[in-house]
């Protein structure tokens, strides 16, 4: 296959000479818009965030196949993945070298190792299977933990397996992947990979940009790939069409100008020829063989921002001069309530113990996330009430001030009523002190600042900060909206609290997204605090002061001083409250009616502030009236009466709906803190028990420590005394005696309580060992138990499923019976009944026949089929028991036959050797008269000798077979005999054919021998004959020989020639 | 092998006929004592030989070589692995597995009481299928009962501990030379195969070296698509359907020269690998050597075939989780 020739198009500007470098390298030529040539583009080089869906219309990207290269780094991967983006590269990966090696990866469509030397070798650090999406939590700590001891960002790998994971487990549910995904992980000099590979099929590009969009929304399946690939700094996506696989590489760096965001992206889509990156390594992983031990590395997980300043200026761009330290070293939650520093202090009540709001995380005996309101001036440095939970939140009663007066205690007086025109909502704690120890105070839509409600604290992802800053500007608090019946305390502290802050996503998305714009608002509150605590600092210097001469006469001056002080601040907040919490046309009315009355923001009175809010709550209920009446009206003649309602109207209904949900609000929070009410009494009894305890205690101590002081001194006396007197007088003497019994008794005491102490450690140790063995065996069984209950419940579900099969068959059964029961009428059920009875009498009738037949069956005696069975097999085993028998007779008949030919054979040949003898006695005469008569030469005489040996061999051999074929006689008369019996008791012949036929494989096999037998002797007997012959040829020619001498008469021998010998 | 000793228990053919797999040595004796032998351990049991033999009600002789025990003690760790949940727990238990098997085969245990134990856990091949391998070969349902049981063992120690994914790895590896059951199968086919895996890539070659017909090549060529077909058709058989691809795969090579597909390098996963190797470990033959000596063939299996079968990563693993380093290094390809 020949690659198409590249032809990049450079829409990028000015590239890094880096890149630059690179395609000189490769020869590749880079063609600007500018040249405004045509060709067919194979590659768009871009750079920024811009409109690639333009881009992709301009030049037809995805139907041409044009793959879009960004060169920097970008923040929404969607549209460029939707037009046909396949690689983002930023020029700082060329610092590795790898920026040349991904270059060669995406433009020769290569990947792995083998390919070239020039990717770096990575080394395994481990891998595993996942067959389970749910199921990885062990390999994914086994992962992180390895990166963190590379030195690499654990968390970010979390982020990014798990994600990726969700994110394929998603795919799997399209039935566009299959498991297992294969894991790898592993390290080349300071970058980490991990590797996945997993087969997909049918994959498609929207299958990716679903999930790539970078908002963050509640359905994560729609970022989950794009959190996943902003968590590392290059994502690798590799098709492998050949195989139908996928492969996703994640690489990250040690560089910090990498790490900081992703700043790669690489989609292949690799042919045949390719090969996948794997990591060859020096060796394979396996949890088989090792298990590593996972240490605790939670020290690695730093979160940003080490001091307070340095983070709060990154984030915000806060100058220095602005940014107190108190102000940020203020912490939320978490810690003991004692602890002053982990206290959430309401803003602009730092010093002032009344507007104490202080939020405990989870350190309190109940282990429940509580809130601590501190209350009285008396207590600003006491462990403030506990409040734990709403449990007798019903005991509460809520009272609207102006109610009967006996009733003090958990009265509520709700702002902006008559009965109480100071405006202001009160809570009251304590009969006695109502006044003194008001738990909280709770400021009206007046008080309600976003001032009073910010917390100056600020947690290191500033979210604190940003949520009460949402809710500052929100007139509906969103988490006291919530209500507080639930959990109140648990939600106000969620409102606050970090971590449970990350759970309210709405909040956070909305935090997030207004984050500068709340750096900028925050900076100008730090100007607006700067100003309050010009106010407070006098309350909180005579505060402290007061602290030092508690319930003088001193203090009682210092709290008068300091509720003017607070009173007056107070009402300055009030109206500073309206700047944020009104509209900003309010604000300027608000204004307007202070210049009407010639007074300035700083000289308004509450008065001031009373009156304007009669006048536009009656103009605001007014207009609000008026929209829905407008709206009637435009609704029945058709006009279009929205144009004509003005935009303060709308505003004007918000604001009362505000209102009426600021009240609701309001509500809520006041039984909250009536709860919170009972519940600080309950802790203050507690408290009292507990301090009551403590005096006990400390006096016992004190007694203590005195008697051994008393002991101490005597001790000395009476040294001084021994020393000077040399001796001891009586009193003294029995004083020393008392000492030391009093010493050796608390030393025997003391002996024994060290005595009693040990067994009591080796008790604990012993229960302690005791009771996790008896863990253990409590787990053991539990699993033991539950792996039951699992087969146990597929059991039962088999069971129910064969029950509900059943049953659902009687149901039909039933419906078919009713059904019957429904559309028959009377006369065809009669006539069915008719027929059914006849086919009774039919069948009955029946029935007798085959009784009838069954009694004359000889076998229906024994009704039992195994029987029959066992009949109709032995009559089967009879009929071929005879069938082979008649075989056998037959082979046996033709054995006979052939025996008696042989036999005949034999006769013959028997016949033919007397003959033979006969005529040999007849030859040797002859012979024997030849040599009388003349002399025989010498070699007949040993050939005859030779003929006698032989006959008598034969004579021999042929004994032998005679005597062996009457042997075979015996054996077949034998066999014969059983034959008959086994005729007689055919029955039974199992083992009796057996024998049988044994003994006719064994009578075959003789008669075969016997036959060869023959066969060699007639051989031998023809040859005999033939030898026969030729010596009765030459006895003939000798006697013609005789008698061709005897009648020619002798002739005289001629000279030199021998003469013929006879 | 036949035994050695002559420690033979009878058998009625009535108890014979309720095993599935033949699980031991089986001889007929005549009257006069001569001894016939009639099947080895790891044949399938047909219908027809029990016929046969319960007309004649016939007592064998028995040599048995497998443990009843030792089967059913893997069958329990097998069903323990079934129950369990959590990923430290499985594999937790796939090394008590693996640890178990490692140590019954150091000793001489046959290991035919590990494939039986396999075959009655894992096995979802329908009869029909397993009588039609064992009716084209005999030898073959051996094989494959034998090379499944490997894929279980070469599955836990590769970190595959799920139960669903041990089982699917059983019945594609046992059901993988199902393509090969065609009427046109013949002792060239099964040659072939055996060639192949001594030495990878030579199959093909031998067949026409040997002059075999173009029928028999064609059968050779395609049985993997064939056994492709074959888990097509059963998309009830295993849990993760995906896995039928691997059919696929067990003649490919690590050069790319394979067969059907001849795929590329690097591209061959573990999970295909797991069946590769264990296909590859046993041959369709006779007698196995490695029967008594399992361990010992696991960790000196042969060179050549592991340098040229995408399988070092998989081998590398089992022989980790088996024997020792250092033995693994000298054998690894």
């Amino acid at each position: 296959m020949v690659k198409k020739k590249m032809a990049i198009l450079n829409l990028a500007g000015a590239l890094a000479p880096e890149i630059m470098q690179y395609f000189a390298k490769k020869g590749i030529e880079i063609f600007s818009p500018e040249q405004n040539l045509h060709l067919d583009w194979t590659h768009i080089l871009t750079s920024g965030q811009i409109d690639f869906f333009a881009i992709s219309a301009e030049y037809d990207t995805i139907k041409k196949n044009i793959k879009l290269v960004s060169i920097s780094p970008l923040d929404d991967l969607q549209p460029f993945v939707m037009s046909n983006g396949k690689l983002i590269l930023d020029d700082v990966w060329f610092k590795h070298g790898f920026g040349e090696f991904i270059l060669d990866k995406f433009f020769q469509d290569f990947g792995g190792i083998a390919l070239g030397d020039s990717y770096p070798v990575f080394k395994e650090r481990g891998s595993f299977n996942i067959t389970n999406p749910f199921n990885t939590g062990e390999y994914l700590d086994r992962l992180v933990h390895t990166a963190f001891l590379d030195g690499m960002s654990g968390l970010s790998i979390k982020t990014f397996f798990d994600h990726l994971v969700m994110y394929l487990t998603g795919l799997k549910n399209k039935g566009k992947l299959g498991l297992p995904i294969e894991v790898t992980y592993g390290y080349f000099e300071d970058v980490f990979g991990i590797q996945l590979h997993f087969f997909t099929k049918d994959l498609i590009l929207e299958d990716l940009t679903l999930s790539l969009s970078s908002e963050i929304s509640k359905k994560a399946e729609e970022y989950l790939l794009n959190i996943s690939v902003h968590s590392c700094d290059f994502f690798d996506l590799t098709f492998l069409q050949e195989v139908n696989k996928a492969v996703v590489t994640g690489l990250w760096t040690k560089d910090d100008s990498i790490k900081i965001e992703n700043r790669g992206l690489l989609i292949s889509n690799l042919s045949s020829t390719s090969a996948i990156t794997h990591y060859p390594s020096e060796g394979v992983t396996s949890y088989q063989g090792t298990e590593p031990v996972l240490t605790d590395l939670s020290e690695k997980i730093v979160l940003p921002g080490s001091s307070p300043r340095e983070s709060f200026g990154d984030k915000f761009d806060v100058p220095d001069n602005q940014i107190d330290d108190e102000d940020v070293t203020q912490t939320i939650g978490g810690g003991p309530y004692s602890n002053d520093e982990q206290a959430t202090l309401v803003k602009g009540t730092k010093d002032l113990s009344e507007d104490i709001q202080r939020i405990a995380g989870g350190s309190s005996a109940e282990k429940e996330s509580s809130t601590i309101v501190k209350g009285t001036q008396a207590d600003v440095d006491d462990a403030a009430t506990l409040v734990k939970g709403t449990r007798e939140e019903k005991e509460s009663t809520q009272t609207i001030a102006g109610g009967p007066a006996s009733k003090k205690e958990q009265v509520s007086i709700v702002k902006g009523t008559k009965a109480a025109p100071d405006e202001v909502m009160k809570i009251s704690g304590d009969s006695e002190s109502s006044d003194d120890e008001s738990l909280e105070m709770i400021k009206g839509a007046a008080s309600r600042t976003q001032q009073a409600l910010k917390i100056k604290s600020l947690n290191p992802n500033n979210q604190v900060d940003e949520e009460n800053q949402v809710d500052a500007t929100n007139p509906i608090d969103q988490n006291q909206l919530i209500g507080t019946k639930t959990n109140p305390p648990r939600k106000v502290t969620s409102s606050i609290s970090p971590a449970d802050d990350k759970t309210d996503s709405e909040n956070s998305i909305d935090s997030r997204k207004n984050q500068r714009e709340m750096a900028n608002q925050r900076q100008n509150e730090m100007a607006i605090e700067d100003q309050e605590l010009e106010f407070e600092a006098p309350a909180g210097t005579l505060l402290k002061d007061k602290h030092l001469v508690k319930g003088s006469k001193e203090e009682e001056n210092a709290k008068q001083v300091i509720q003017q002080e607070r009173a007056k601040i107070q009402e300055i907040l009030k109206i500073k409250s309206l700047k944020s919490e009104f509209p900003a046309e309010l604000k300027n009315k608000f204004n307007d009616h202070l210049i009407s009355q010639d007074k300035t923001l700083a000289q308004a009175t509450e008065k001031d502030l009373e009156e304007f809010k009669k006048q536009q709550i009656q103009h605001a209920i007014k207009n609000a009236s008026a929209p829905l009446e407008s709206r009637m009206i435009g609704k029945s003649s058709g006009v279009p009466q929205e144009v004509a309602s003005s935009g303060n109207d709308r505003a004007s209904e918000l604001k009362m709906m505000a209102l009426t949900a600021e009240n609701e609000n309001l509500k809520s929070k006041m039984k909250t803190l009536l709860s919170e009410v009972k519940i600080l009494k309950d802790s203050k009894s507690q408290m009292a028990d507990f301090h009551r305890k403590a005096m006990e205690t400390a006096e016992t101590i004190t007694q203590n420590q005195q008697s051994a002081q008393l002991d101490q001194l005597l001790r000395e006396q009476m040294l001084q005394k021994i020393k000077s007197e040399n001796g001891l007088s009586g009193p003294d003497a029995k004083k020393l005696v008392d000492l030391m019994e009093r010493e050796t008794q608390f030393v025997q005491g003391s002996k024994e309580i060290e005595a009693r102490l040990k067994k009591a450690q080796i008790e604990l140790n012993q229960k302690e060992t005791f009771f996790t063995q008896e863990i253990e065996k409590l787990n053991r069984q539990l699993k033991a138990k539950e792996t039951v209950i699992t087969k146990s419940k597929e059991n039962v579900t088999a069971m129910f499923e064969k029950k509900d099969q059943e049953i659902f068959m009687l149901n039909e059964k039933l419906k078919e019976a009713n059904k019957v029961a429904m559309t028959n009428n009377p006369q065809a059920q009669q006539l069915y009944v008719k027929e059914l009875e006849k086919q009774v009498s039919n069948h009955q009738k029946m029935i007798e026949i085959y009784k009838e037949k069954l009694s004359q069956f000889p076998m229906a005696k024994t009704d039992d089929e195994i029987s029959k069975e066992e009949n109709r097999k032995l009559q089967m085993m009879n009929t071929q028991f005879k069938n082979q028998l008649d075989i056998a007779k037959k082979e046996i008949q033709k054995f006979q036959d052939k025996m008696s030919h042989d036999s005949e054979q034999l006769i013959n040949l028997k016949t033919e050797k007397l003959k033979l003898e006969e005529s040999l006695k007849k030859a040797n005469m002859a012979v024997k008269k030849e040599e009388l008569a003349s002399n025989t030469p010498s070699q007949l005489e040993s050939e005859v000798k030779k003929l006698k040996g032989l006959c008598e061999f034969y004579e021999v051999q042929i004994k032998e077979a005679q005597t062996r074929n009457r042997e075979q006689d015996v054996k077949l008369q034998a066999a014969l005999k059983n034959q008959k019996k086994d005729n007689i008791a055919d029955e039974s012949g199992k083992g009796r054919l057996g024998q049988l036929e044994n003994n006719v494989r064994k009578l075959t096999q003789d008669l075969v021998e016997s036959r060869n037998q023959l066969a060699e002797m007639k051989k031998d007997a023809s040859k005999l004959k033939l030898e026969k012959v030729a010596l009765q040829n030459q006895l003939d020619k000798y006697k013609k020989a005789e008698k061709t001498d005897k009648a020619k008469p002798a002739l005289p021998k001629k000279p030199g020639t021998g003469g013929k010998a006879a | 092998m036949k035994p050695m000793t002559e420690n033979f228990v009878p058998l009625a053919i009535k108890d014979f006929a309720k095993k599935i797999i033949s699980d031991g040595h089986l001889y007929l004796r005549t009257k006069d004592g001569r001894r016939f032998y009639l099947m080895k351990p790891g044949i399938f049991i047909d219908e027809s030989f029990v016929k046969k033999h319960a007309t004649n009600q016939t007592v064998f002789d028995y040599f048995p070589v497998t443990d009843e025990v030792l089967i059913s003690q893997f069958q329990t760790l097998f069903k323990e692995l079934k129950y369990l949940q959590f990923e430290k727990d499985l594999r937790l238990k796939t090394v008590q597995i693996v640890s178990f098997f490692k140590e019954i085969f150091l000793t001489e245990k046959h290991f035919l009481s590990f494939a039986l134990a396999c075959f009655s856990e894992f096995c979802d091949l329908s009869v029909d299928d397993l009588k039609k391998m064992h009716e084209t070969d005999l030898y073959l349902f051996r094989k494959s009962l034998y090379s499944s049981a490997f894929a279980v063992i070469i599955g836990l120690t590769n970190d595959f501990y799920h139960y669903p994914m041990i089982k699917d790895f059983y019945n594609l590896t046992l059901g993988l030379d199902i393509g090969l059951c065609d009427a046109r199968y013949s002792y060239f086919v099964a040659e072939a195969c055996n060639r192949e895996n001594q030495s990878p890539g030579s199959g093909i070659e031998w067949m026409k070296n040997e002059g075999a017909s173009v029928l028999e090549i064609d059968v050779f060529l395609k049985h993997p698509e064939r056994s492709y077909d074959y888990f097509k058709n059963q998309s009830e058989l295993l849990a993760y359907p995906e896995l039928k691809e691997i059919a696929l795969y067990q003649h490919e090579l690590s050069q790319g020269n394979g067969f059907p597909r001849g795929i590329p390098k690097g591209q061959v996963s573990s999970w295909e690998a797991v069946v590769i190797l264990a296909s590859t470990m046993v041959e369709i033959k006779d007698e196995y050597h490695f029967e008594t000596d399992v361990l010992n063939y696991i960790l000196n299996f042969q060179n050549q075939k592991l340098t040229e079968l995408p399988v070092q990563r998989v081998y590398k693993k089992l022989c980790m989780s088996l024997g020792d380093v250092f033995q693994v290094k000298e054998t690894a390809g």
